[in-house]
């Protein structure tokens, strides 16, 4: 019965191969042999006692780290990195072709990558350790997320495919008609491409999703090969439960233990496609047309430039540095960080790119967006909130740095809440008045434009609610938790209303309304993260009054 | 009876300690005199037991040493120093939050 016992406990920890547990196992069997002994004695039936001590003994799991014990390897994650590529690259397809291109591809190899360590992994446990539960288990994995992903592969194989004929068609008819095409060719080439697209985007599909559909099938079977036994189904629904845990296991994903990461990650891309407009114009003639295009954005630079290249270079490391947290939890705050200050260099390099463009001598570029300025000033400005809040979090987690934390960390949340205080008094609005000696710019602050716009009037009125919080609790000396983060709270509501309000105002220019929309999203993404760490910060002082 | 499950779990720590203090002990001895000491109204989980030997072997209040026994080897938790003075110190802070409960909703005199 003893053998049992041990059979027993070994098996509870067969994934656990550490010192540590290997001595925790030897701890629990000889408090599990006394356990027996006195039960023994008690019932004077070997089974009965030996059930009774393992029920006793209560569920295994939490005994160790579940985390631990299921703790996924770099393998799960780049299967899980993968399909979530799958699915971006099929929406980024819709903005940027190549982007979508590159994203998908990616996200092929990766499964490819990991599927195939995970295959060698497999046949190493069951030729090697003998071990068919790991062999079954592993193999298990790599068939896991394979249907989603062949599913967001093939469509977004298709709409690649179809959309290459068209492009194709397009760009040669521009290169060998340049100069000399008139607008109804033009018009005609245009419907001729999407024509096109339609046609082989149909041949396409139904190619593709044959093509996909049978490698299914021959996978499937290859699975019952391997495993001898079908897969299970509801691939999505063990997918979303690795994530979210089940009664079986804890999740992999804690969203408490991520949140900073997942915050930086959705701030990386959303500065990636912001910094990427370039917001220079540019005159094209066509035949004895001239335009005037708009939106350029930094990919259309790319092979005259060297700061685009720089650009996507210090993004794709940004965003790169942003998935790593994801994989390896420790030391998460550290590659947030990197992300966080490349996706700002980006934005520095792409500013400063811009600023060389726009004094060109080939005057190619003919004008820069009037908003340009105030836009990359709020992202740097967004940007160092981010960092900020991601510095405090890393001296909070750090027990020696714990006074710096009591003392600085507020401080340095109220000074930004200040800066932030003194960008929302600027409207960015100004007006040129012709004097005797030249043009003079007035500048208009917030406080001259109440009259003109109710928005204005609102946030101005909010901004005055975020200096008597402060001042309030200074008079009457109560300790207000997490006084510095609502402050910034009711600022960045304030900075949102009062940039609506001009937007209002400012109306005769044409794109201040797409700056403020994305804006918005910034913003709304900041006020989140914030209250996020407020929650994560009430949470953890929660729990560690409990553990007390 | 019904005990207070949560005020207990919250004492774990000085329980572990205190019948450490009296002799050297291992996992099931321990558990087992907690239960008796109790008439076995509480005994902890292995889990809870565990995670607590951890804990305390971590802030250095406890040391741990394997023993031979007939047929499995045991491991062995000693208190420290530092575990006395922790114990010391727990169960100062006991009686008094004992008198201020007691002082409300203890037996009537």
């Amino acid at each position: 019965m003893k053998d049992k016992i041990r059979k027993y406990v070994e098996y509870q920890f067969r994934f656990q191969k550490d010192e540590k547990t290997q001595e925790m196992i030897e701890e629990i069997i000889g408090n599990l042999h006394d356990r027996y002994d006195d039960l023994y004695q008690k019932y004077q039936d070997e089974e009965k006692a030996y059930l009774e001590a393992i029920k006793q003994m209560g569920e295994f799991s939490e005994l160790v780290e579940t985390k631990e014990a299921i703790k996924p390897s770099w393998m799960d994650m780049s299967l899980v990195v993968s399909i979530i590529l799958a699915i971006f690259g099929l929406i980024i397809i819709f903005f940027h072709l190549l982007t979508g291109i590159i994203v998908t591809l990616l996200s092929i190899a990766l499964y490819a990558i990991a599927s195939n360590h995970l295959y060698q992994l497999a046949h190493y446990a069951k030729v090697k350790e003998m071990d068919i539960d790991k062999h079954h288990l592993l193999i298990s994995k790599i068939y896991k997320f394979m249907k989603t992903s062949f599913i967001f592969w093939a469509m977004s194989l298709t709409l690649i495919i179809s959309s290459i004929p068209s492009k194709l068609l397009i760009g040669l008819s521009l290169y060998y008609t340049f100069g000399t095409l008139n607008p109804a060719d033009l018009e005609s080439i245009v419907r001729i491409s999407v024509t096109l697209s339609a046609i082989v985007f149909v041949i396409s599909s139904v190619l593709i999703s044959l093509l996909f559909y049978n490698l299914y099938r021959r996978l499937n079977e290859k699975y019952i090969f391997l495993v001898g036994r079908p897969h299970q189904e509801s691939y999505l629904k063990d997918a979303s439960s690795l994530f979210m845990g089940s009664k079986h296991h804890h999740s992999i994903f804690s969203f408490k233990e991520h949140m900073t990461s997942i915050i930086t990650l959705i701030v990386v891309i959303l500065l990636f496609f912001l910094t990427a407009s370039s917001s220079l114009s540019q005159r094209v003639t066509v035949g004895f047309l001239e335009f005037e295009y708009e939106y350029i954005n930094v990919f259309k630079l790319f092979s005259n430039y060297p700061f685009a290249k720089l650009f996507i270079f210090t993004s794709l490391i940004s965003l790169m540095t942003s998935i790593i947290p994801f994989i390896r939890k420790q030391k998460a705050l550290m590659f947030n960080f990197i992300a966080l200050s490349f996706a700002l260099l980006s934005s520095i390099i792409v500013k400063i790119g811009m600023a060389g463009l726009y004094s060109d001598q080939s005057n190619q570029f003919v004008g820069i967006n009037e908003n340009y300025n105030i836009s990359v000033a709020l992202s740097i400005i967004v940007m160092i909130a981010f960092l900020i809040v991601l510095i405090a979090s890393m001296i909070q987690k750090n027990e020696h740095l714990k006074w710096v934390k009591t003392y600085i960390v507020e401080l340095i949340t109220l000074g930004y809440s200040f800066i932030l205080f003194l960008i929302s008094m600027t409207s960015g609005l100004y007006k040129d008045i012709t004097v005797t000696d030249g043009v003079d710019r007035i500048y208009f602050y917030v406080p001259q434009l109440l009259d003109e716009s109710l928005l204005v009037m609102i946030g101005f009125g909010v901004l005055i609610v975020s200096i008597m919080v402060s001042v309030s609790s200074l008079i009457f000396k109560k300790k207000v938790k997490f006084l510095p983060y609502i402050v910034m709270f009711i600022i960045i509501i304030a900075n949102f209303l009062i940039r609506s309000g001009i937007s209002k105002i400012y109306s005769f220019s044409t794109n201040y309304d797409g700056v403020t929309a994305v804006y918005l999203i910034v913003y709304v993404l900041a006020l989140f993260y914030m209250l996020m760490y407020t929650i994560y910060l009430i949470l953890l002082r929660k729990t560690k009054k409990k553990q007390v | 009876m019904n005990v207070s499950g949560d005020i207990l779990r919250g004492h774990t720590d000085a329980i572990i300690l205190s019948i450490l203090s009296k002799e050297d002990n291992y996992g099931y001895q321990i558990n087992l005199e907690i239960s008796n000491r109790s008439n076995g109204l509480f005994m902890l989980s292995e889990a809870t037991l565990y995670t607590a030997f951890k804990r305390l072997l971590q802030d250095n209040l406890i040391t741990s040493y394997w023993k031979d026994g007939l047929y499995v080897k045991r491991k062995f938790y000693s208190i420290t120093d530092l575990g006395r003075a922790y114990l010391s110190e727990a169960i100062l802070k006991w009686n008094a939050t004992k008198t201020i409960i007691d002082e409300f909703i203890g037996e009537k005199k």
